[in-house]
């Protein structure tokens, strides 16, 4: 077991790629954290110079309070489970988690004893006698993260393990990953594009963009206090709209209100009406607001200011709704290169709700989903 | 109409692979019955002899004294692939998966030594191996071998290597093995076709080279098969028959070997490395 630090460190490829930059990030003991970002932004390679399998161009990382920055792959002392999971093809499953024992000159039978157990923990017990191109994916997937557990290393290191695997096989080892860290308490970082997986699995989470880290913090500071535009748009499904706004002085006497040009304004809510008074008055700013927070009313009893959008379709996922919808808004694009061009918004609302396409809604903003963004620098207005 | 075309390519491609055979097979079944003949009817029209002789290849292994230069060869060719495969399997493992600046350099250099014939380097290399007492000493001429062996075998090698997704070679690493190790314990296995296809290739090339043999060797008694056997080629009188069955003899330990690697040669060893 182990601390992990990063210190300041920075990656560039030969080909002047930088893909990882000035970045520092303390990992304590036992701690399961997860690096999330969109595709490309650096998490493969931060992992990779914390198992010394690529030079780190500046910077320090630490194992321990030491410098490894110098140390070879087989001396750090962790295992990694590759994104292709790297089993070797000729060897039968039982000599593929035996494989690091071997390498450590332990006794064979202390090594038969161990592997047994690790087969077992992983429910691999009767496929030891097999080649690795006679399993499932699944099958293979715990071949490998046996060979990682096997020799207790000081730290898991997990590159997308998951990314391959059948949705509902992907949910089972989730749940079977997280209960063997509970179980092993080894340091855990876990590399992952999906940020479902990314919530439900890490006790914190390190969000990435462009190599840079943009938040660290618990699933829930990221969902509730999001660091900045980007940390906004990435984390939660569906993601959070953003919109080009102002906030005003309210007509209405609630206080506050959010003027979204052309489309209208609309009363914030009690959660947001500080927040609000803080933002500057009559300056454009980017308003995030959950799908949860987005309240669709019927525009025939409600006022008659507020922004009316039409429903352009819907889709169920019970016991939700996910109500899409159109109107004059101008999209923010969060800075995510996988997400969606965001040109319509998104309403999360019970099912027994129903909506067809084509219908005027009348939008309103309730809850604590409301928050407001920097135009410019992206940062998050506290 | 379309299963008429391919009916009628069917039917090309297997009058061009019999074509191919009997272009092939032929001589080799001409030496055959050469071997078999007695010395009247070597120059007789007729392919198939009229009194069959078996005993020739006795005769040719005792008059000839094929067992020395049979082992020669052996000993020659045994040690140069085994050297050859091993030192180009390090170089590969090198070449792959330890870059180091100048690697891509060093690479291309090697590689120009493909494209020189080894007829060509004949004077100098006798010059040379007579200044480093690789003259007449069997050893010596199992270096010479390994020289001209090394690139192609290295070429091929990190050819395949290269299709070995790295991840193999850095999980080894992170699970403590050492460099020889992973070679040896990873890679080899998985390059099993390589391997096996460089050594028929190596084996070949050397247990029927003359002409370094030929220079290089001056003793009899350091003599190869090749250059054992065009010793008895006459100025007046040359055993045809006997001759053919040197030839065969000296071609039959190429056959088993083919035989035996043969059916080692098994694709697709790297199935299951990967998901998916
Ligand atoms: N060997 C390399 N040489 C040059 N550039 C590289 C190399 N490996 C990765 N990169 C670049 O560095 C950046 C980060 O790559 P990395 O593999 O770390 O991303 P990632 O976050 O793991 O992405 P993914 O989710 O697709 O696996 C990318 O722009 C990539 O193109
Ligand atoms: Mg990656």
């Amino acid at each position: 077991m182990a601390e992990i630090s990063f210190r300041a460190v920075t990656k560039v490829y030969g080909d002047g790629t930088e893909a990882v930059t000035s970045l520092s990030l303390d990992i304590g003991d036992g701690e399961f954290v997860v690096l999330v970002g969109p595709s490309g932004c650096g998490k493969s390679t931060l992992l990779r110079m914390l198992a010394g399998l690529e030079a780190i161009t500046a910077g320090e990382i630490l194992v321990d309070g030491e410098v490894v920055n110098q140390v070879h792959p087989r001396d750090r002392d962790v295992a990694m489970v590759f994104q292709n999971y790297a089993l070797y093809p000729h060897m039968t499953v039982f000599a593929n988690i035996a494989f690091p024992l071997r390498q450590a000159r332990v006794p064979s039978a202390e090594i038969t004893k161990r592997v047994t157990e690790v087969a077992e923990t992983l429910e691999l017990s009767e496929h030891l006698k097999r080649r690795p191109a006679a399993l499932s994916g699944g099958q293979r997937q715990r071949v490998a993260i046996g060979r990682a557990i096997v020799r207790q290393p000081k730290a898991f290191l997990l590159d997308e393990p998951l990314s391959n695997l059948d949705a509902k096989l992907r949910v089972q080892m989730r749940g079977e990953l997280a209960q063997l860290h509970a179980t092993l308490g080894v340091t855990t970082v876990f590399v992952t594009h999906d940020q479902t997986e990314a919530m439900t699995l890490g006790e914190r989470v390190a969000v990435l963009n462009d190599g840079e880290l943009r938040q660290v913090g618990t699933p829930q500071e990221l969902y509730h206090r999001p660091a900045d535009l980007f940390v906004a748009g990435f984390i939660g499904s569906p993601s959070m709209n953003l919109l080009k706004a102002q906030v005003r002085s309210g007509e209405a006497p609630g206080g506050p209100a959010l003027d979204f040009g052309a489309a209208g304004a609309v009363a914030v809510p009690e959660a947001a009406v500080e927040l609000c008074a803080s933002a500057p008055r009559g300056a454009d700013l980017v308003a995030g607001i959950r799908p949860e927070s987005l309240l669709l009313r019927d525009p025939e009893v409600s006022s008659k200011d507020l922004p009316r959008a039409r429903v352009c379709f819907t889709e169920l996922v019970e016991p939700e709704t996910y109500v899409h919808l159109a109107g004059d808004f101008s999209g923010v694009d969060p800075g995510d290169p996988d997400a969606p061009p965001r040109d319509t918004l998104v309403a999360r609302v019970r099912s027994d709700r129903a909506f067809r396409p084509g219908q005027e809604v009348a939008l309103e903003i309730g809850g604590t989903g409301l928050h407001l963004f920097d135009i410019d620098s992206g940062r998050t207005i506290r | 109409m379309f299963e008429l075309r391919a009916t009628w390519a069917k039917a090309g491609l297997s009058i061009l692979a019999v074509v191919t055979a009997v272009t092939v097979v032929l001589p080799v079944a001409w030496v055959g019955a050469l071997s078999l003949k007695t010395g009247r009817e070597v120059y007789n029209q007729k392919f198939l002899p009229d009194e069959w002789v078996p005993g020739n290849y006795i005769t040719a292994w005792q008059e000839f004294g094929l067992g020395g230069y049979f082992l020669n060869s052996v000993f020659v060719t045994v040690v140069s692939v085994v050297l050859t495969i091993l030192v180009s399997l390090l170089a590969a493992h090198a070449f792959t998966w330890l870059r180091f600046p100048g690697s891509d350099v060093v690479f291309t250099l090697l590689l120009l030594g493909i494209m020189i014939p080894p007829a060509a380097l004949v004077l100098p290399l006798l010059i040379e191996a007579r200044h480093l007492g690789f003259y007449n000493d069997l050893f010596g001429l199992s270096l010479v071998y390994v020289a001209f062996g090394l690139p192609i075998s290295i070429l091929i090698f990190r050819g395949f290597f290269a299709g070995i997704p790295g991840e193999l070679v850095e999980s080894a690493r992170l699970d403590g093995a050492r460099e020889w190790k992973i070679l040896f314990r990873v890679i080899v296995p998985v390059a099993r076709p390589a391997v096996v296809t460089v050594t028929i290739l190596l084996f070949l090339a050397n247990w029927n080279d003359f002409i370094l043999a030929l220079v290089l060797m001056r003793d009899a008694d350091t003599y190869t098969l090749p250059v054992g056997i065009s010793q008895f080629i006459g100025q007046y009188a040359t055993p045809h028959e006997l001759i053919a069955a040197a030839s065969i003899i000296g071609s039959v330990p190429v056959f088993i070997l083919y035989l035996v690697l043969e059916r080692r040669f098994q694709q697709g060893v790297t199935a299951g490395a990967l998901k998916g």
